[in-house]
């Protein structure tokens, strides 16, 4: 009986470590065992066992200590979460258990396992493998590329992930601008796109907020006013002192400007784009846009008049390009412009009898003259030249007998 | 012989200011008054060519490196500049590509507006000094004579005529083509300027100078070169290659063709000359004829009053130029 009794204690002994062993080799598998309605292997419940708990900390190297809570409405209420994603599906490497040697054991928290009976509910506090916060972020940022390719793709030769690679950590990732468990529709209402840039760029998004464009998308939330990615591009986001960057700004403004569905809801003229583009700084930029070398030209672009974020409409005094102003903008690139000077700008209108008489005389006069003038001259020579090939023919076949063309063969006889 | 008495005044006083064509149209009936000087430089344009026929010295070597001045600047302008004008389009853009960019395409079209500035002012220049030294007006100068040559060639053309034109030193076509390249110039230089240094233009014109120079810059442009591909090339290339703005000369066959008024006038003021000119001498220092008496000579009428001015020491070198004895005076 004693034997028996010394049995079953080594026994229960031999069977406690070996759950204890088979835990900290699989923990999943322990799991498994015990859980009588087994959920999926890996689902999000499991995750959420501990993630849920708000005050779920983990502690990095540095002292700092981060939440490692989800919340888990937030996340049902993502786009990941619409389309069937669990946590494993970007947090791949989070599947074994415990995590990547953080300290935890399943014993800290199941003391019928073998832990101590006693122990009370304390909030979780992990120590975590990471050097920093931010190794974790960029870490989970990875995992994005498995379905988001080609945005990511894009995003590698962004502007922003140049300023990671020269060493600047806190340059954004996906999930800086787009959220991680909270990702929704980044664009919804569309006043949200300028406000993530904000984040960093705050002077800049200021400036836009009283823009004409940034005025019409806070308080109108406007569809069709550009918002930070409509110029500046979305992934690919390039330097605004890229010169290839430069040289698209017409296309860019023009693409808008140019429209005449978009602009005509606000009474704005096409021709602005169609002006510039005729004129000296508009060809100019304009051919170094279709080359693709990258060269900026220094010619003006859309902005160099109109401003960049503080763009007004001309009749705002502000406005760079409101008449008064009109002289030192010039100035900005031709030191020694004079008060005449900005007069040689149309202000983008085409010329019309009513605003410019003398040129519009000099466009029409050779419009009528230059193909009323050639056509005299083709119609001249046509006759010219038929008269003479007829004269030619016939001195050629007559001349040798009939002497009475003579006068009119004198220069083919020598 | 018979002297019409109002016109006599007149003869006169252009009489007093010799020229070689003077600037008033004359009937063509009446025979042209040839001055000494005009005949003896008429005598040294007839010349003998290598094949030993007479040639006929059209343009001087001056005339001949203005001329291909012209043709580089005019084409290199041309074609740095139309591109700039149609840099939109993608055969302008092309075109712009080849030149090197845009940015060079300008500054090789502002090297060579500078030659034809320069040239142009030479050309200007030399004709001031020909009207206010030697009183010479030129024979460019559109007359009554080749609206009637117009008239005629239009008749000729549609075959209602068969008559030869007498066309003179210049036909009305050619008159046409180098007037049209003075107002040609005259745009271009101007609103080529106004647009090459805008700031120095708006500080005493307005600002709204700029985009009619423009406009004429662009237009004119695109005028002058079709004026160049349709008029030039037909009339002195394709008509007949007119090589005398190259080699200088044209052969007699080509001056009956092109300009038989010309070729009558040069032989008779040779003539002329010849009468008068003294046989040819060994002696090359000797003094030249001298014409004391009258410094004009008409052919028809000895009544020509007698100038007395500078009975002196004419600017006349050894007048050993007549046709049968040439020799190389260029």
């Amino acid at each position: 009986m004693q034997a028996f009794r010394n049995c079953s204690f080594l026994l229960t002994i031999a069977v406690a470590s070996l759950a204890g062993l088979a835990l900290f080799v699989r923990a999943p598998a322990a799991k498994a065992q015990d859980a009588t309605p087994t959920p999926q292997p890996h689902g999000n419940a499991n995750c959420l066992m501990c993630h849920a708990d708000p005050d779920f900390t983990g502690n990095l190297p540095d002292g700092e200590t981060v939440s490692l809570h989800v919340d888990p409405g937030t996340y049902y209420r993502s786009v990941h979460a619409d389309a069937g994603l669990e946590c494993l599906a970007c947090h791949a490497n989070q599947k074994d258990y415990p995590h990547r040697s953080s300290q935890l054991t399943c014993l800290e928290c199941h003391a019928e396992l073998g832990g101590d009976p006693q122990t009370t509910y304390q909030p979780l506090s992990v120590m975590l493998a990471y050097a920093d916060s931010r190794a974790i972020t960029i870490e989970a940022n990875e995992s994005c590329r498995a379905c988001h390719a080609e945005k990511f793709e894009e995003a590698v030769d962004s502007a922003h992930a140049r300023v990671l690679a020269g060493g600047n950590r806190e340059a954004p990732l996906c999930v800086d601008c787009h959220g991680s468990h909270d990702i929704t529709p980044p664009d919804e209402p569309r006043a949200r796109i300028s406000q993530t840039c904000a984040k960093c760029h705050q002077a800049v998004y200021t400036t836009y907020r009283t823009s004409i464009h940034g005025m019409a998308l806070e308080t109108e939330s406007n569809p069709d006013v550009p918002t930070c990615v409509d110029c500046h591009g979305v992934h690919s986001v390039r330097g605004p002192r890229d010169p290839a960057f430069r040289n698209d700004t017409i296309a860019i403004c023009g693409g808008c400007h140019g429209d005449k569905a978009r602009m005509d809801k606000y009474g704005i003229s096409t021709e602005v784009f169609e002006t510039y583009l005729d004129d000296f700084h508009g060809r100019t930029v304009n051919f170094f846009r279709r080359e693709t070398t990258n060269i900026a030209s220094n010619k003006a672009t859309c902005f160099d008049c109109h401003g960049i974020h503080n763009i007004r409409s001309p009749e705002d005094p502000l406005s760079t390009v409101y008449p008064t102003n009109l002289q030192r903008t010039c100035q900005q690139c031709h030191a020694d412009a004079t008060i005449a000077f900005p007069q040689a700008w149309l202000s983008h209108y085409s010329p019309t009898w009513e605003r410019t008489p003398v040129l519009f005389i000099v466009n029409t006069f050779y419009q009528i003259m230059i193909p009323t003038l050639i056509l005299g001259f083709v119609g001249y020579i046509g006759l010219d030249a038929r008269r003479r090939i007829v004269h030619h023919h016939q001195s050629h076949n007559t001349s040798i007998d009939e002497e009475e063309y003579d006068d009119d063969t004198e220069e083919s006889g020598d | 012989m018979t002297q019409k008495s109002p016109a006599t005044n007149a003869h006169i006083a252009t009489a007093l200011k010799p020229s070689v064509h003077p600037m008033p149209a004359r009937r063509t009936r009446r025979p042209k008054r040839i001055s000494r000087r005009e005949a003896q430089e008429a005598a040294a344009r007839i010349q003998t060519g290598l094949d030993g026929k007479r040639i006929f010295l059209r343009f001087t070597l001056g005339q001949r490196i203005e001329h291909q001045l012209l043709i580089v600047s005019f084409t290199i302008l041309a074609v740095t500049g139309l591109p700039q004008r149609f840099a939109n389009t993608a055969i302008g853009a092309l075109a712009l590509q080849l030149l090197g960019g845009i940015e060079t395409a300008r500054q090789i079209h502002h090297l060579f507006a500078a030659v034809f500035i320069i040239e142009s002012i030479y050309h200007v220049g030399l004709f001031m000094y020909n009207l206010v030294v030697h009183g010479r007006w030129g024979a460019i100068w559109p007359n009554l004579d080749d609206m009637r040559h117009f008239i005629q060639m239009l008749r000729l053309n549609f075959g209602l005529s068969k008559e030869h034109l007498q066309f003179g030193r210049y036909t009305f076509e050619e008159k046409m083509e180098y007037w049209a390249l003075v107002w040609g110039g005259v745009v271009m230089i101007a609103t080529g300027f106004i647009q090459w240094f805008p700031m120095f233009i708006t500080r005493w014109l307005p600002g709204a100078v700029i985009p009619i120079a423009r406009a004429f810059h662009g237009w004119e442009a695109i005028l002058a070169v079709l004026a160049i591909l349709t008029w030039h090339a037909y009339h002195a290339v394709f008509k007949h290659f007119n090589k005398s703005i190259f080699t200088g000369y044209m052969t007699e066959e080509e001056m009956r063709e092109e300009h038989p008024a010309e070729l009558e006038y040069l032989e008779r003021a040779a003539a002329i000359h010849n009468r008068h000119a003294m046989p040819p001498s060994p002696v090359v220092q000797q003094p030249s004829f001298a014409p004391k008496g009258d410094r004009r000579l008409v052919e028809q009428s000895p009544s020509t009053p007698t100038s007395t001015s500078q009975g002196g020491a004419p600017p006349i070198s050894t007048p050993t130029l007549a046709t049968e004895t040439l020799s190389e005076t260029d």
